[in-house]
């Protein structure tokens, strides 16, 4: 043998080789962290650590201890913390140039757990993709804004000022006082002239043949004063009437203002829609984008391409598959175990499940990947997936259930100046989401008992939004239930949602209801107000025009014992047989009299 | 040391001329380090070439000449070679040879199952013995002519004869 083999040479690399097996026990952890850290890193676009891990060729085992994947969206937080990662691998398949594990444990699962340091990347590396949830609900949130601005604006108009009753009243009293002033000084005027027909006529008395021509014309004089008496008479009579009929237009007109004003402040008709959206929607557009990401970041991680051709281009020539061999993926865990807690609104569950034929490459291996998880205590849930590789189109599957858990107080509204304070409460959540190719369908639904919801109005004008609230407050009895549903459709690029939930139109039946309340006590208010200032306005009328009545009467007896003493003077000659001074006298009513 | 380092080569080429090595081993050596030169690198075909170079008792010199200068011109003969493997390993009735090779244990990291590989595996064999027989006659035809030759300058007499020293502390 040593005539052929030269073992001079051989023996030492034997011994080198040995020597490399043991390197290679050592190194090969320190590869598998550095595999992880830098695979990680590039997958996540967040620091990943590992703090141990120990890899045995003879063994075939790995075991790695501590890794944390940082949260690329909250840097002071690890998305997962992994305690402890056992796997079992096929020695053959290390042979055949493939790291295939039968069996592999994960424990100690936790999510969202803090970091001293932060977990971002020197260089930003390409993160988990991110769905822009905005617009997934145009216009939902300004609608309820703008209703609850058109309400605010509606009931902080002092409207009584403007009322056409009001301005009426106002103009009767400036009118009916000066029509008053008028008539007097005409009865005044009146006495003067008579009083001067008088003394002209005693002059002319006394010289009779000077003032004969005068005592000619005395009596048409006297006539022409009577009748002016008998019109200012007349005038004054007929004050009462057309009094009234101004008292008449003014009912008239306040009937109209109150009707203008309850019309104007009728609060346009809430939309529930709008409502849930400006409620809700903010709560499930979070969650739901980061969803999104995670699915449009699985469908990359995972792809569905399928390696069909039987020649595979190489740099150097083409490697042929040949028939019979089995396509078989590089890196495949066949049953991974998972072990872990997760907290669900502050409340920690511990979870147990597996994951099924895990791979880099779905399209090469021949079954679904299955994820199943259960868990159990104060927040119990289910979560089941399935991402199947095997057909033409790819298809994904999730769903969560989770009956009961506890849900922590929150502010519902997506603006500032309105918003409702959410009291913690218990709910279920129940998720379905299929991925078929590029097709998203899906449902969630969220069913929420016993909520107690607490207004918290921000308007301009702080007294009216402290009436609102209230008003609110009072007419928000506790829903014994609220239930929201959110329907995904579209693509997983271009995703679209439709949300429904009890949760708007019971609130906006009882927002409507209080406003409506308060709408219809702001108008009682306004129109009381308006009716005390006409009111008041009247009453101050009646007395001038009371005062100016008995004034004008009394204007008119002057000049009516001037007329009769001037039928004296003229020797009964006028006055006569149409209208004598003291039924002249007696015809005018009383004063106060006039507006009774 | 260092010198003996820089003058390895040297050494190595002169160690044809040597009468330590028969013109079998020689020729043997080339044989070897011709498939060696033909075969792509980061397969174990060309592992297990280079440790039977090594570990053979043929020339080493002489293979790892012919390795490199082989090697060097290899990629030209690609093409051939590419179509050489593909038409052996698409050969349908093989198939399943091919297919039970492949899933043994190491079966792909031999690299057969690339075009290149096995065209230039097979054209490294077909060479093979060609070059032995070519490489035997010159080394019994030349080698007594370029010994002496050598042996008439200073330097060829010194590598000479570290060469046989090294070869004597071998044998000893």
């Amino acid at each position: 043998m040593s005539r052929f083999v030269r073992w001079s040479w051989v023996l030492p690399r034997l011994v080198l080789l040995v020597a490399l097996y043991f390197g290679i026990e050592y190194l090969a952890g320190l590869a598998i962290r550095l595999g992880i850290v830098h695979g990680g890193q590039a997958a996540v676009g967040a620091r990943v650590e590992v703090d141990r891990s120990v890899v045995s060729l003879r063994h075939a085992h790995a075991s790695i201890a501590g890794v944390r994947f940082a949260n690329p969206s909250k840097p002071m937080e690890n998305a997962v913390d992994v305690e402890r990662i056992e796997l079992d691998f096929e020695s053959g398949s290390l042979l055949r140039g493939q790291v295939v594990a039968s069996h592999g444990v994960v424990s100690g699962l936790k999510f969202g757990t803090p970091r001293t340091e932060s977990g971002e990347l020197p260089v930003a590396e390409p993160a988990a993709g991110s769905s822009d949830p905005l617009g997934w609900f145009p216009g939902g949130a300004d609608a309820a804004e703008a209703w609850l601005a058109d309400v605010g604006e509606k009931l902080s108009l002092d409207a009584a000022d403007q009322f056409a009753s009001v301005r009426l009243a106002q103009e009767m009293a400036d009118r009916w006082p000066a029509r008053y002033e008028d008539l007097r000084a005409r009865a005044k005027q009146l006495e003067v002239d008579a009083r001067q027909i008088r003394d002209d006529a005693k002059e002319a008395k006394r010289n009779p043949l000077r003032g004969a021509e005068f005592l000619a014309g005395l009596p048409a004089r006297a006539k022409g004063l009577e009748s002016r008496l008998r019109g200012l008479q007349a005038e004054l009579n007929g004050l009462p009437t057309e009094m009234q009929g101004d008292r008449g237009r003014l009912a008239e007109a306040r009937r109209q203002d109150e009707a203008l004003l309850r019309k104007r402040l009728q609060a346009n008709q809430l939309d529930s829609d709008s409502l849930t959206t400006y409620l809700v929607g903010e709560r499930v557009t979070g969650p739901l984008g980061e969803l999104m990401g995670w699915v449009q970041w699985l469908r990359e991680a995972y792809p569905s391409k399928k390696v069909d051709a039987r020649l595979v281009e190489r740099a150097r020539g083409v490697d042929v598959r040949f028939v019979g061999v089995t396509d078989r993926p590089d890196y495949l865990i066949r049953a991974l175990e998972l072990s872990g807690v997760a907290t669900i609104s502050g409340v920690p569950s511990d979870f147990a499940g597996t994951i099924t034929d895990l791979t880099t490459e779905p399209g090469l291996h021949g079954a679904p990947t299955r994820l199943a998880i259960k868990a159990s205590g104060p927040t119990p849930f289910e979560v089941r997936a399935i991402l199947d590789r095997t057909t033409d189109v790819a298809r994904d599957e999730f769903l969560v259930d989770c009956p009961s858990f506890a849900t922590p107080a929150a502010t519902l509204g997506a603006g500032e100046k309105f918003r409702f304070a959410m009291a913690p409460s218990r709910g279920s959540l129940s998720l379905s989401l299929v991925v078929e190719g590029d097709e998203l369908s899906g449902e969630l639904q969220v069913i929420q008992d016993n909520v107690s919801l607490t207004p918290q109005v921000q308007l301009a004008g702080g007294e009216f939004g402290e009436r609102l609230r209230k008003a609110i407050a009072e007419s928000m009895a506790d829903l014994p239930q609220a239930a929201t549903r959110v329907t995904l459709g579209g693509t997983v690029k271009r995703p679209t949602v439709k949300l429904w939930s009890t949760l708007g139109p019971a609130v906006a039946e009882s927002m409507q209801r209080s406003v409506n309340r308060l709408v219809e006590g702001e108008a009682e208010r306004v129109a009381a107000g308006a009716r005390a200032k006409i009111d008041e306005k009247v009453a101050a009328l009646d007395a001038k025009l009371a005062e100016a009545t008995a004034g004008a009467t009394a204007e008119l007896a002057a000049p009516r014992d001037l007329i009769g003493q001037l039928a004296g003077l003229g020797g009964g000659g006028f006055g006569s047989g149409s209208l004598s001074f003291e039924r002249l006298g007696t015809s005018i009513p009383k004063g106060g009299s006039l507006f009774k | 040391m260092f010198a003996e380092w820089l003058t390895r080569p040297l050494r190595a080429l002169l160690s044809v001329l040597s009468s330590n090595y028969s013109s079998r081993q020689v020729a043997a050596g080339a044989a070897l380090g011709v498939m060696l030169g033909f075969v792509p690198k980061a397969t174990l075909i060309a592992v297990v070439l280079g440790v039977l170079l090594c570990a053979l008792r043929v020339n080493r010199g002489m293979g790892l000449l012919m390795a490199a200068m082989v090697g060097s011109l290899a990629h030209f003969a690609d093409p051939w070679s590419h179509r050489l493997g593909l038409w052996l390993l698409t050969l349908s009735p093989m198939q399943s040879t091919y297919a039970a090779v492949y899933e043994a244990p190491l079966g792909p990291w031999w690299g057969f199952h690339n075009s290149v590989v096995v065209g230039s595996l097979l054209l490294g064999f077909y060479a093979a013995y060609p070059v032995y027989l070519v490489v035997k006659g010159l080394v019994d035809r030349f080698r007594p002519p370029a010994v002496r030759w050598a042996s008439r300058y200073r330097l060829g007499r010194l590598l000479l004869g570290i060469e046989l020293t090294a070869t004597l502390g071998e044998a000893v």
